[in-house]
């Protein structure tokens, strides 16, 4: 599939342990051994991966597993924080332990079912993740759908709004906020 | 209500401009955090949610890729414990572009209620994203 493509670029990991396996089967052990001190001693990390053979590499490959445990992490402490606050639960039912989402995911996701051009978006942002929602506001989500196999979307009856820049949804509509200028980063998927 | 709205000033200014009758009873607040995530960083969460892959979202993202519009029967189809990972996945950055679309649609009290939502899932990214920074 062509989502399947545009995702399936480059190494990609779900949990830390795939990570670091990555790491130690494509660079070796020292190399992961490095690597792990990073978040502590970024400076003696980069002596070590220096003279690991990694040569002109060892900054990029710092920087990538750092995000990635930045991430992970990220990840950790947000789920925390909404188990905390009851809105990530489980329930038992017949027996069985389910994962249950409370009353702000609900409610948002009342919106994107209740608006076409959020129930799109929302679609597309399930193919593509968050980088789509970018496309859509500086006016790529031509070229984004396109990429992933749902350039259908793009001017058939009902979705020709979706496919808009935002600030021209409503005529004179406001300019878009400053975080949403600038590259999307589309060509990199 | 229960929750206030945390606001971005651009967005306030969107929001103020809202009929009397749909403010009434809402609280906003001054959303002043500013850690959005760069788009490296998002690429990293999509590779690490793999959303396609779960088997209701393939099945729907296939179907859209074989000429079916998004429906919201679609969206009732995607699991409720997948949603805190949907939102993580698209960020601060995409929750705010969700708020941004949805500030411009408002009807009712219902999509108030949404973008209440909105705003205190991206408000708690944006705290977690300030307060861990390997990078």
């Amino acid at each position: 599939m062509a989502n399947e493509a545009a995702q399936e670029a480059g190494p990609k990991f779900s949990s830390r342990a795939e990570l670091k396996k990555y790491y130690e089967d494509t660079y070796g052990r020292p190399v992961v051994d490095a690597l792990e001190q990073s978040i502590g001693d970024r400076k003696k990390s980069l002596d070590a991966l220096s003279k690991s053979g990694l040569n002109g590499k060892a900054e990029g490959v710092m920087k990538e597993y750092l995000t990635y445990e930045q991430e992970f992490a990220r990840q950790d402490k947000l789920n925390e924080t909404w188990m905390q606050k009851g809105w990530r639960k489980t329930k038992e039912t017949a027996g069985e332990v389910l994962n249950v989402a409370a009353a702000p995911f609900r409610f948002a996701w009342r919106s994107f079912k209740k608006h076409p051009v959020l129930t799109t978006l929302a679609v597309t942002a399930l193919a593509v993740g968050g980088v789509a929602l970018g496309a859509y506001l500086t006016g790529n989500l031509e070229g984004m759908l396109s990429k992933v196999g749902l350039s259908h979307l793009y001017g058939a009856q009902g979705a020709s709004e979706a496919a808009k820049p935002l600030g021209k949804i409503l005529d004179g509509g406001p300019s878009l906020p400053e975080i949403f200028t600038g590259s999307t980063g589309i060509e990199k998927l | 209500m229960d929750h206030p709205l945390h606001l971005t000033k651009d967005e306030q200014k969107l929001f103020d401009a809202l009929s009397d009758s749909l403010k009434e009873g809402w609280e906003v607040h001054d959303e002043t955090l500013t850690a959005f995530e760069s788009d490296d960083v998002l690429r990293i969460r999509l590779s690490m949610a793999r959303l396609s892959k779960f088997p209701p979202t393939e099945r729907i993202i296939k179907d859209v890729q074989g000429g079916k519009m998004p429906t919201p029967d679609m969206l009732d189809e995607i699991p409720e414990d997948i949603l805190p990972t949907f939102f993580f996945t698209i960020g601060a950055k995409g929750v705010a572009a969700m708020m941004w679309i949805l500030l411009q649609k408002i009807k009712d009290d219902e999509d108030i209620q949404g973008l209440a939502a909105l705003s205190l899932i991206r408000h708690d990214i944006l705290a977690t994203n300030s307060s861990i920074n390997y990078v």
